[in-house]
């Protein structure tokens, strides 16, 4: 009797011990998902903020062209790298509640704005890995989606949702990092642009280099010289005979 | 180069360039729901491939000859759009121009044929057939004037194109790939 005593004892002890470890394993993941901007908690309501996940600002990392299949089964390439214009790429998942805000933000692009006014793309993993089935009920009309594990490898992606930042015409991902919400996203991204010297008005897109500047200056004086003004008919040539004559007569002209 | 491959075409993407194959729903395909982009087409009708590659970002929605984009594009975009059609149009006399032209000559492009008429732009058009299967291809430059410097990615573009065999309209492979070119 007291041997079965004992062990009973002993079993029970183990038990303790291995119920402690699973509930100190708990807290763990809660808190990390916590921190991630990931709570489990139905009822909360308020915004988390969650501290984005950032690499140091001094390793710019080089981006890499997106190519993939969209959830329809398409093949699809979009340019990132030696582009005019800033893409924002946001790798998202269709399971993760928290990508469910941005799948919802993403759905009406006319009324969202992206900062830096870049182009927004999403990217989930492969067929592999997601179904394109149940993305297929997510897909917001005007944003690629591009399914595609490689740009999350390429990307280096960490947790979903992730967001970067890719600068087109250095190539190079200026800013990156997790967020919960869009508004914390376009907050963070307003901030890193701010200190990488980027604009981030709705013209950012068009912007171009000193080169081009100067360059589109001198021709414009060269032009007013000439006497060819904004709107002149000879800058807007219609046929092969136009250019080969140099500047057209007005119609009007005697 | 990313190599695109879907419904028996494969193209490649300079840099600076992306495309997509797609071809859109038909009455009753799953796709209608997803990415697809427009309504599927009315029951009993067909729908084919369509190729687009370009230098200018291309939405989700854009149409089959890209009308809605080529306003955007600068002086030195160009746009890349091979659309197939049935494949019995593949021995009608307006399809009998074998192959797809991997050389365009740059003053081949005219101010004037364009589907949607935008000064300083360019296009051409080709009817074509390859492999049993009718193409139409449409070019659009963004400059005319720069047609000598945008011409030569169009036809490394071009170059790349590879057509597989279709015999009718259930017959083209249908999985995409996005395999590393060889």
């Amino acid at each position: 009797m007291a041997v079965l005593v004992l062990l009973l004892g002993v079993v029970v002890a183990l038990l303790g011990v291995l119920v402690a470890g699973l509930l100190r394993s708990h807290a763990e993941i809660l808190r990390a998902l916590h921190e991630l901007g990931v709570g489990l908690d139905p009822n909360e309501n308020a915004p988390r903020l969650a501290p984005p996940v950032s690499r140091p600002s001094t390793t710019a990392r080089p981006a890499s062209d997106l190519s993939g299949v969209t959830p329809a089964g398409d093949a699809v390439s979009v340019s990132v790298v030696d582009v005019d214009h800033p893409t924002l790429v946001a790798f998202l998942t269709s399971g993760c509640t928290t990508c469910a805000g941005f799948w919802s933000a993403f759905s009406d692009l006319q009324r969202l704005r992206v900062p830096g006014d870049a182009r927004l793309v999403v990217a989930t993993k492969g067929p592999e890995a997601e179904s394109p089935a149940r993305l297929g009920k997510f897909t917001p009309p005007d944003v690629p989606v591009i399914m595609s594990s490689e740009a999350w490898t390429d990307f280096d992606v960490p947790v979903a949702p992730y967001f970067a930042y890719v600068d087109g015409p250095s190539g190079t991902i200026v800013g990156e990092g997790a967020a919960s919400t869009w508004e914390h996203l376009q907050n963070i991204l307003e901030q890193a642009l701010a200190d990488a010297g980027i604009a981030t008005g709705p013209r950012a897109r068009r912007r171009r280099g000193r080169t081009d500047q100067s360059r589109e200056a001198q021709i414009d004086a060269e032009l007013i010289g000439a006497g060819i003004e904004p709107g002149d008919p000879s800058l807007y040539p219609t046929r092969d005979a136009d250019l080969q004559r140099g500047r057209p007569t007005p119609p009007n002209a005697s | 180069m990313p190599q695109l491959q879907a419904h028996g075409l494969t193209v490649q993407t300079p840099k600076g360039w992306e495309g997509r194959i797609f071809r859109r729903a038909q009455q009753g395909e799953l796709g209608a729901q997803a990415e697809v982009p427009g309504p599927p087409a009315p029951p009993g009708g067909q729908t084919y491939p369509v190729l687009h590659v370009a230098t200018i970002p291309l939405a989700p929605t854009v149409a089959d000859f890209a009308s809605d984009a080529v306003e955007a594009l600068g002086p030195t975009d160009a746009l890349v759009v091979l659309k197939e059609y049935a494949p019995t149009e593949a021995t009608k006399p307006l399809f009998a121009s074998p192959g797809l032209p991997t050389s365009i000559d740059p003053d081949a492009f005219n101010p004037s044929v364009l589907n949607r008429l935008i000064a300083g732009q360019a296009g051409l058009q080709r009817f074509l057939n390859a492999n049993n299967r009718a193409f139409c291809l449409y070019i659009v430059l963004g400059g005319y004037q720069r047609r000598h410097d945008v011409v030569p990615g169009v036809n490394t573009v071009l170059s790349s194109v590879r057509i597989d065999p279709g015999t009718g309209p259930t017959s083209v492979p249908s999985t995409p790939t996005t395999a590393p070119p060889p």
